[in-house]
């Protein structure tokens, strides 16, 4: 389905609809003495503001992670995976930066750099494999139940579950794999200017790729 | 509501964005994120934190496992597991995600339209809950924060996940669920 399409859906949707601006208002003034309780604690302030921000965009853009890949699947429309390809690629600029500067002043780095292995191969099959039977992934969660979805509650619990569960077998996974596998992170490995130009020049093919991908499939 | 102007109410609460324009952002935020909080987007650890903490509500004890031995991990036990930094993005974003629809004015109640859907809800929840903790993170944490900060699991992650899908449709296909 074409994004005119579903805009149009979702306008004459809209239109039907009663005006909830003002819902939209309490939320806002919830969220802001939220903020302002939390402000003494400055990183707790700071996540909230990023993290009503970040389900803001989600939301307003209708960023599905899943849909992503099921359509780049099913259907051959990339351009959800391509949008998230954008964000990687600027975010990639901007977490050098702020790596390279941390790394240089206090030799810590920051970001997520995670050891890899066969815990990840297996981790990262069991996450494709449950999003589509659970019909959502972690951000459509979120966006979901703030949407209004009963179902998406479900999958949360189903979250949480897994989560606990996955956690409390952690200790295994950790002798078996994760206590031998090496956290790569690509700048130590081939340097900054080189690491860099060859994180954005594969992301920049894959975009194209996924472009020509999609022509041959339309 | 007027139409097609660039900057009304309509054009941005009422509209959906487009996609790249989301992913600009997102890329934006994420990187606000590590450099306001110290730490990238990521969700799942939230989901974590809320099922110990219920469990600990109820008696249970966490704190000799060895996951929460990890240098990453081991500090949400001298707080909160329900008011940390990782639980407060999280919640942030479903306040913000019902934001968004209240302004747009699409906020609707959506029931669950039979147990078939509940139970594939829970068990692909669990599934996915699982994959997160021995990947280290999620479409978010290890998919897009972690290939952002050039680490090679993020990669292998995304490459995989994106298996995971490709056989998650074949058996949905060949089992017509």
């Amino acid at each position: 389905m074409s994004e005119a399409i579903m805009a149009a859906k979702k306008e004459a949707k809209r239109r039907k609809k009663k005006n909830q601006a003002p819902w939209g208002l309490v939320v806002l003034i919830f969220a802001i003495i939220v903020a302002l309780l939390f402000l003494p604690q400055k990183n707790l302030a700071f996540s909230w503001v990023i993290g009503l921000s970040f389900g803001f965009v989600l939301q307003r853009a209708s960023l599905c992670f899943l849909s992503g890949f099921s359509e780049l699947i099913i259907t051959g429309n990339t351009s959800l995976v391509r949008a998230i390809i954008i964000a990687i690629f600027i975010g990639s600029i901007g977490f050098a930066f702020l790596q390279y500067t941390t790394l240089t002043q206090t030799s810590v780095l920051i970001g997520y750099v995670g050891p890899v292995g066969v815990h990840t191969v297996v981790g990262a099959l069991l996450f494709g494999l449950g999003m589509v039977i659970a019909g959502a992934c972690s951000s459509g969660t979120i966006m979901r139940i703030g949407e209004g979805f009963l179902l998406q509650i479900v999958v949360l619990i189903g979250f949480m579950i897994g989560a606990f569960w996955g956690a409390r077998d952690y200790g295994w996974w950790h002798d078996k794999f994760i206590a031998g596998a090496p956290a790569i992170h690509l700048p130590q490995v081939m340097g900054w200017p080189l690491a860099i130009f060859i994180q954005l020049a594969v992301l920049i093919f894959i975009y194209f790729a996924l472009l020509k991908y999609e022509e041959k499939r339309f | 509501m007027k139409k097609n102007k660039l900057y009304s109410y309509g054009t941005v609460f009422g509209k959906v964005w487009p996609y790249w324009l989301g992913g600009i952002l997102l890329g934006i935020i994420n990187i606000f994120s590590l450099a306001f909080t110290g730490k990238p987007l990521r969700i799942t650890s939230g989901f974590l934190y809320w099922a110990v903490g219920i469990y600990e509500f109820f008696g249970g004890k966490v704190a000799d496992w060895y996951y929460f031995q990890d240098v990453y991990h081991k500090p949400v036990l001298q707080k909160s597991f329900f008011i940390n930094d990782t639980s407060l993005l999280v919640i942030g974003a479903v306040t913000g995600a019902l934001l968004s629809v209240f302004l747009a004015s699409s906020f609707k109640v959506r029931k669950i339209k039979n147990p078939k859907q509940l139970i594939f809800a829970l068990i692909g929840g669990i599934i996915m809950g699982y994959g997160t903790r021995i990947a280290m993170g999620c479409n978010i944490g290890a998919f897009l924060s972690g290939i952002s900060s050039f680490s090679a699991h993020g990669w292998v992650f995304g490459l995989f996940m994106l298996v995971g899908v490709w056989l998650g449709v074949q058996i949905i296909n060949k089992y017509q669920i």
